[in-house]
């Protein structure tokens, strides 16, 4: 009998959803609150032995560390501490996907507010402010002139941490009103659905965009396969935007997706596959 | 057979569901939001204090 383990700090739709189809084929399942370990250098021992373990837990930093401790401790883990220390820094993985040669909206990191504005200008003006590290569009903001820049960058400087002293800007992207996201499982596209908000340029679902079902083209197929790949492969969520004139680009790839809404609206299986992919990393 | 705790804010009694993991978060109908802990047979509720910097996708 396989087994899995499933890393988690707070459970939610698709933990339940990965542990329901993972029983249902027989796995033995074991949950681990991450907020409960306590490790030890050299003691394996707070780990229990799995063929196999999904890392979910929400918090980037506790999900990194107890991740590269099953790595060190010779564990598979999906997914590894490589793709989340990369997706988990969105400049890292614009700039992973950019040598990769993955199409990406044009970025700029700076580190204070006159070189911001510098940039900006080059870039051309509605510009796109993010913290380097963030989900579900916390912090993302739009500026439309310099004015409104500058007091964005004096906010994210005032905050404190150090991360936001690190400033990443983006071309503002003249999208439709939705992006795609496109969910990746190993080496294939699983499904996709289109984020559409019609009262907001932002399109997370967290911020009140709808999901509808959206079908893949094999360009797209081609250009998420590629970013997957550029930032190490596993379970991921690929956001793209499409471009009036350069076509599908890629702004985002997380690496702990959420996926209530999208098994909602297209029907499909995700749990599932995941839970499949997992149980091929077991097998070799 | 579900299981009851007091809510760290109203102060009332709340039913906690059998199946409940550790960890998991709840809407009270006070409209706290609660943390579910559950040690062994034991169960608890702290106060949900909101999306930490670091959550997310």
């Amino acid at each position: 009998m396989t087994r899995l383990v499933v890393f988690y700090d707070h459970p939610r739709y698709e933990e339940k959803r990965i542990i329901s189809e993972a029983r249902d084929r027989g796995v033995e399942v074991e949950l681990v609150n991450t907020g409960r370990l306590i490790l030890w250098l050299g003691d394996g021992a707070a780990v229990p032995d799995a063929d196999v373990y999904l890392q979910r837990s929400l918090s980037l930093y506790r999900s990194l560390t107890v991740t590269a401790f099953v790595e060190a401790l010779g564990g598979r883990i999906v997914n590894s501490s490589k793709t989340q220390m990369l997706c988990g820094n969105k400049f890292l993985t614009t700039l992973m996907l950019y040598m990769h040669g993955v199409p990406v909206p044009r970025s700029v990191i700076v580190f204070d507010k006159h070189e911001a504005l510098k940039a900006a200008s080059e870039l051309g003006y509605p510009v796109v402010v993010k913290p380097v590290i963030g989900s579900w569009g916390r912090l993302v903001a739009r500026a439309d002139t310099p004015e409104s820049l500058e007091g964005i960058i004096e906010d994210r400087l005032m905050l404190g941490g150090g991360l936001y002293r690190v400033v990443y800007m983006q071309e503002y992207v003249n999208k439709p009103d939705r992006d795609l996201r496109v969910f990746v499982v190993g080496d294939h596209v699983a499904t996709a659905i289109y984020r559409v908000n019609k009262s907001s340029w932002r399109t997370n679902t967290a911020l009140g965009a709808v999901a509808e079902p959206a079908r893949v083209d094999p360009e797209l197929e081609d250009v998420c396969l590629r970013a997957a790949r550029a930032v190490g492969g596993g379970v991921l969520g690929v956001d793209v935007f499409e471009d009036p004139e350069r076509g599908y680009l890629v702004n985002e790839v997380n690496a702990n997706v959420d996926f209530r809404n999208t098994e909602r609206v297209t029907g499909y299986n995700l749990a599932g596959d995941i839970v499949e992919y997992l149980l091929e990393l077991a097998r070799r | 057979m579900a299981r009851t705790a007091v809510c760290p804010v109203c102060g009332e009694k709340v039913e906690v569901p059998d199946d409940v993991l550790d960890g998991e978060i709840i809407e009270h109908e006070c409209g706290a939001m609660l943390v579910v802990r559950v040690e062994g047979n034991d169960v608890r509720l702290e106060e949900f204090k909101g999306v930490e910097e670091d959550w997310g996708e």
